[in-house]
């Protein structure tokens, strides 16, 4: 008797954190929620009160999105700049991240990790300074180039983590077999952090596309980003909140969706970086 | 394969402990080091614009004038201490008790798990807007939800006395999920027998968190304060998005200041100094956290 008021005890405890942390999730996902459903609204819609839960839904708001602003312009800005610094960070820091693994170079990878920690702002000026003088302003190149202070330190930390796990007698198979260093590293080990390549470069994207400070110094009329373009949406005193909402859905939604992707190499990907900024 | 490119490949096998980190170390030379540097030197020049040169040396007179004469500065500072003390601790006891509801298995875990992350990889910029229309004292959803809990309705980041806390509430909705993941990852290395020899003990579930789970993931714990005081001590998108410093100068911490005297004022060596003085600050503060627990990086 005593044992099984015990098992319901346990079940109905179990039920009661399973439904908290439903509650939970929706809590932190309601913003999410809230802007998704304002897309679809009209700016009447929007603009009452008490807010309307039920309403005629319309594409009004994608459709002036997509035809009647640059919005697709300015999405290709964001997506060379992000693709760019992300194949930059990608390439070098995953040299480095071997080295630091293999080597335990500590020193080098905390060096990787100040690029994380250092207020952007004690670069932003001498960048906007240099970047002035080689009339590099409003160009792709500074974008990319500045990015990558963002996507470096995250693909080299991720990437220590996905190395330190490929066990070294693999390795040293490999040079028993007469392989050199850089054949034992191409043919061996980089194909057993493929899932690490391809987290790095995820969050490298992310974070990449979602930067606004260094486009709101550095970028122009011809590399505006959509973070920017959608800051400029509200500060031209419009008040289309519908067509805002649709805006923030449609540059919200890419790194959503690739967050659902990743799922697996979530967890490593994030603890390891503890990222943003 | 000719015979110097032979060379240079062998040379290169035999040192890729060092040669492999190259590129990183070039690109952070040119896009860190040497600008960090210039940032140093800039601090005591003066900018002034259409002269040639546009500087000369002031010495430390930018910095005398900041801790000595401007009221704005120690404002911001005081204010991102604010904010920080408001978002930290509280991100980091929400990221802690939703930690423990997910260190259980059950149908869907993974699925939620990924769900609730999603506020921290939403575009700064976007959130920020929704966040603005929420809290619109007329017809935002943020005074509708406080009309059906019968409490006053506020004014959000329209006020004075609430905008930091407002402020604070969106950065604890971006920071929670990190912090929870750190330390369920934590939770989740403990080994399930710990709880029950101390069961087995006679210990309460209380006296086991506070004497075997809070120190064992102690070091998780310090680094997920590491990375929340780093950007708590940076914020920048939200409140530039949400508020621009207003109203008044209400949430103007001491980046966003440093951003204006420099792009909006184009005060160049003051706007240097106090990039100094805010990336002395950040280092300070992680040098003592780092040093509480070494360790606690390499994980």
């Amino acid at each position: 008797m005593v044992l099984l008021s015990k098992g319901i005890w346990k079940k109905a405890s179990n039920l009661l954190c399973v439904v908290s942390v439903v509650f939970v999730t929706a809590l932190f996902l309601f913003p999410f929620f809230w802007m998704f459903l304002n897309s679809f609204k009209r700016n009447v819609d929007i603009t009452t009160y008490p807010p309307v839960w039920i309403f005629h839904p319309t594409l009004e708001n994608f459709k002036t999105l997509f035809m009647e602003q640059d919005f697709v312009r300015f999405c290709l800005n964001s997506l060379l700049v992000a693709l760019g610094a992300t194949f930059l960070a990608l390439a070098s820091g995953t040299l480095a991240a071997y080295s630091i693994a293999r080597f335990r170079q500590q020193r080098l990878s905390l060096l990787a990790l100040s690029a994380r920690i250092i207020p952007y702002i004690s670069f932003l000026i001498p960048w906007f300074i240099f970047f002035s003088m080689l009339h590099l302003v409003d160009t792709h190149i500074s974008l990319i180039l500045t990015h990558t202070v963002i996507t470096l330190p995250l693909s080299t930390w991720i990437m220590i983590g996905f190395f330190e796990d490929v066990p070294r007698e693999l390795e040293d198979a490999g040079r028993i077999d007469g392989c050199s260093n850089i054949t034992v590293f191409l043919r061996i080990t980089l194909p057993l952090v493929t899932p690490g390549l391809v987290a790095a470069s995820i969050f490298g994207f992310i974070f990449s596309w979602n930067n606004f400070m260094f486009a709101l110094v550095l970028a122009g009329p011809n590399t505006k980003t959509v973070p920017l373009a959608v800051f400029h949406f509200i500060s031209y005193g419009s008040l289309d909140w519908a067509g805002l909402n649709a805006a923030a859905t449609a540059i919200t939604l890419p790194a959503l969706i690739f967050m659902l992707f990743i799922q697996k190499y979530l967890v490593k990907g994030l603890t390891m970086t503890g990222l943003k900024g | 394969m000719s015979e110097p490119r032979k060379k240079l490949t062998e040379f290169i096998d035999r040192n890729i402990k060092w040669i492999f980190p190259l590129p990183m170390l070039i690109i952070m030379a040119f896009l860190l080091f040497f600008p960090g540097l210039f940032n140093l030197y800039m601090s005591f020049q003066r900018w002034i614009p259409g002269k040639t040169p546009p500087i000369y040396f002031v010495g430390v007179k930018n910095y005398l004038h900041i801790f000595m004469g401007d009221t704005r500065f120690w404002n911001s500072i005081f204010r991102v201490f604010y904010f920080t003390a408001l978002a930290v601790p509280l991100a980091l006891v929400l990221g802690y008790l939703i930690a423990n509801l997910f260190n259980r298995e059950f149908k869907g875990k993974r699925i939620f798990r990924t769900l609730i992350l999603l506020p921290m990889v939403g575009t700064p910029v976007a959130v920020a807007l929704i966040w603005r229309l929420m809290y619109n004292p007329m017809l935002g959803i943020a005074n509708y939800l406080l009309e059906i809990v019968r409490l006053p309705p506020s004014n959000w980041i329209g006020s004075q006395a609430t905008v930091i806390p407002s402020l604070a509430l969106v950065s604890i909705w971006q920071g929670t999920p990190l912090v929870m993941l750190i330390i369920l990852a934590a939770l989740q290395s403990l080994p399930s027998q710990f709880l029950e020899a101390a069961k087995l003990d006679g210990a309460s579930y209380f006296q086991y968190v506070r004497h075997i789970q809070l120190p064992l993931i102690k070091p998780h714990i310090i680094v997920a304060l590491i990375f929340r005081l780093i950007d708590s001590l940076k914020v920048f998108d939200i409140i530039f998005v949400m508020t621009r410093g207003g109203p008044g100068r209400a949430s103007e911490t001491l980046n966003l200041y440093t951003f204006l005297q420099a792009f909006f004022y184009f005060e160049i060596g003051y706007a240097s100094a106090l990039a100094v003085i805010l990336f002395g600050m950040v280092l300070m503060i992680n040098l003592i956290l780092i040093r509480i627990r070494v360790r606690a990086w390499s994980y």
